[in-house]
């Protein structure tokens, strides 16, 4: 019974946690789609300016790169909470129907594990950037804001696979 | 190297199998090398991924994405297809040489083969099956032709080859051209004869078409040739890079689509909003490889496999032979993309070091890729067409029908084996 309890609290906490993560995921997902607009906008622009006044954007390739990023890290934790990843489902899809929910939760464990260790090694790295106020060699953008995005995206996506891994458990209990 | 082999092959099964997300599958088990047997130097794996999504030239991967998206929901593959349906009325074999041709058009703007059978089936299935064409006909040669997305440019694959192996991207493309053609015209081959030995499969329609009305189909879909001449010429002659014939056929796309197709403010948004998201799902497969392969690379694993090889006295086509057979098993189970990254810092400087061109090379891992996209179970060229038919037709029937198209790359690579020209011609002549 107490088990039952923690599970249905664990639950409801997920839930809430879902309906409060996911208009901010949404939200990354916008900008990242207007981090896509502003890479076609640069890129187009910087091929005009150097076929027409040829003054290309010095800065073109590092921003562009930069955006990319960008649009990558902010994308990725409504990717996770939807499972709209790329995955070999080959063995999991051959398992009885009890058990699949279980390595489910089991796969999305592993996934907070790769994030959390990733989250480790990001933050010497950021502070290294932070501490000596590195820029970018061209345009002279500096560096630590963009680079903050990972590790950020990565604490939401830990929490998008917790949710995944909540209610593949729910499923388990229904 | 026991102890390496050991945690690779037990970290894949373990994190892949049990459906993680690949990137974080491939990711994880990099982390897990790079931890326990290269001694815990894990901190190289931000710098690798961090330098891999900073490259001007990946860039051109979430902008050919979304140049496909646009053109799907702009109904420009639609126009494309109605144009050219005419053409192929009154072979044996009908529309199913439409969706052939049409893949190889469309191959020309998407990179990916993904979006080419997508945009592709979701037209002609309904039509077809409506006109009594057989169901698995028609998934087969979706499945077949999307692959042709992959292989002639711009392609995703021989773009990320040419990125990770510091190969021209321009030579890389102008190579595909003539395989991709090629192989178009083996697919049709094997529908007219497929046909003409059961009528059943491909309704024939008995009426005198005019050649003026064809010419004119043809004619009607030169603003889509621009598209294509636009990013292949750019490219192909020196104008741009990949990525800005990339961002500059964007623009194309979105002012085509507008003027030509029916794309309006909500559509582009769309497009570029599920562009972005499906750019995320593949890029995640890319770091996570990316991670696997500076762990695989820190330990020297390419040099002690090429040693070994060297050791081996094996003749360069026995080594290509099980290279291929490798990536038969492996295509099985990974996603093209991810396969090639995982493998190229092994692959690469083994086959150029027995003598094999890089840019011939990345042909014919484009087209083994091909044949991983149409390899049950994870082939995810059948499981788009699973859900273009509405799951009426099962991935089993889909990965059946599309055998022959599989068979017919294999008899690809052979070909280019026998002749490499066919690939190295068009970019020895023009770049």
């Amino acid at each position: 019974m107490g088990a039952q309890t923690r599970h249905s609290t664990l639950c409801l906490l997920s839930r809430r946690t879902e309906v409060f993560v996911t208009p901010m995921f949404y939200f990354m997902a916008v900008l990242a789609t207007i981090a896509s607009v502003m890479i076609i906008i640069l890129i187009g622009g910087s091929v005009t300016m150097r076929y027409l006044t040829y003054t290309p954007f010095r800065f073109t390739e590092e921003l562009v790169g930069l955006l990319m990023t960008s649009a990558f890290f902010l994308a990725l934790p409504l990717v996770t909470l939807h499972s709209k990843h790329v995955r070999v489902l080959i063995l999991i899809s051959s398992l009885p129907d009890k058990i699949k929910p279980w390595v489910a939760g089991l796969a999305s464990l592993f996934g907070v594990v790769f994030c959390a260790w990733f989250i480790l090694l990001c933050i010497p790295w950021l502070e290294f950037a932070y501490d000596r106020q590195i820029k970018t060699e061209v345009g002279r953008l500096i560096m630590y804001p963009w680079m903050s995005i990972l590790p950020l995206s990565m604490l939401l996506t830990i929490i998008a696979f917790i949710i995944r891994c909540v209610s593949d458990s729910l499923k388990v209990a229904e | 190297m026991i102890f390496f082999w050991s945690v690779l092959i037990s970290g894949l099964s373990l994190f892949a199998g049990s459906g993680l997300a690949l990137g974080a599958a491939l990711g994880l088990t990099g982390l897990l090398l790079l931890h326990f047997v290269a001694g815990g130097i894990t901190f190289v794996a931000v710098d690798a991924v961090w330098n891999v999504l900073n490259s001007f030239t990946l860039s051109a991967i979430p902008l050919f994405i979304i140049l496909g998206e646009i053109m799907l929901r702009s109904e420009i593959s639609k126009k494309i297809y109605l144009a050219l349906s005419p053409l192929f009325q009154n072979i044996s074999g009908g529309l199913l040489h439409t969706n052939i041709a049409v893949c190889t058009l469309f191959g020309a703007v998407s990179g990916s083969s993904l979006s080419t059978a997508a945009a592709v089936g979701s037209v002609a299935y309904p039509e077809m099956t409506e006109r009594g064409y057989d169901r698995q006909m028609v998934v087969g040669s979706l499945a077949g032709g999307g692959t042709l997305g992959l292989l002639i440019p711009p392609s995703l694959s021989l773009l990320i080859y040419g990125a990770l192996t510091e190969t021209s991207i321009g030579r890389l493309f102008l190579a595909g051209i003539l395989p991709g053609i090629i192989l178009a015209s083996m697919f049709m081959i094997y529908i007219y004869l497929r046909c003409r030995q059961n009528p059943l499969l491909a309704p024939r329609i008995e009426s005198q078409l005019k050649i003026t009305l064809i010419i004119k189909n043809i004619l009607a879909i030169w603003p889509f040739l621009i598209v294509v001449i636009a990013i292949m010429g750019s490219i192909s002659f020196g104008i741009a890079t990949p990525t800005e014939a990339a961002g500059v056929g964007v623009i194309a796309t979105i002012i085509l689509g507008k003027f030509w197709g029916s794309l309006t403010l909500k559509k582009l948004v769309e497009a570029i909003y599920f562009g972005t998201l499906l750019y995320a799902s593949i890029m995640f497969v890319v770091i996570g490889a990316t991670i696997l392969a500076q762990a695989v690379s820190l330990l020297g694993i390419p040099q002690i496999i090429l040693e070994t090889v060297r050791a081996a006295d094996l003749g360069p086509l026995a080594v290509l032979f099980a290279v291929i057979l490798v990536y038969l098993v492996l295509g099985c189970f990974f996603d093209g993309l991810s396969l090639m990254i995982m493998t190229l810092p092994i692959l690469v400087p083994l086959m150029v070091g027995l003598g094999y061109d890089p840019i011939w090379l990345g042909v014919i891992i484009t087209i083994m890729i091909e044949i991983g996209q149409v390899t049950p179970p994870v082939g995810l060229n059948l499981s788009v067409l699973v859900s273009v038919t509405k799951e009426k037709v099962t991935l089993g029937e889909v990965a059946m029908a599309t055998m022959p198209y599989w068979l017919i790359l294999l008899v690809g690579i052979m070909l280019l084996t026998a002749i490499p020209q066919i690939a190295l011609f068009l970019p020895s002549k023009l770049m």
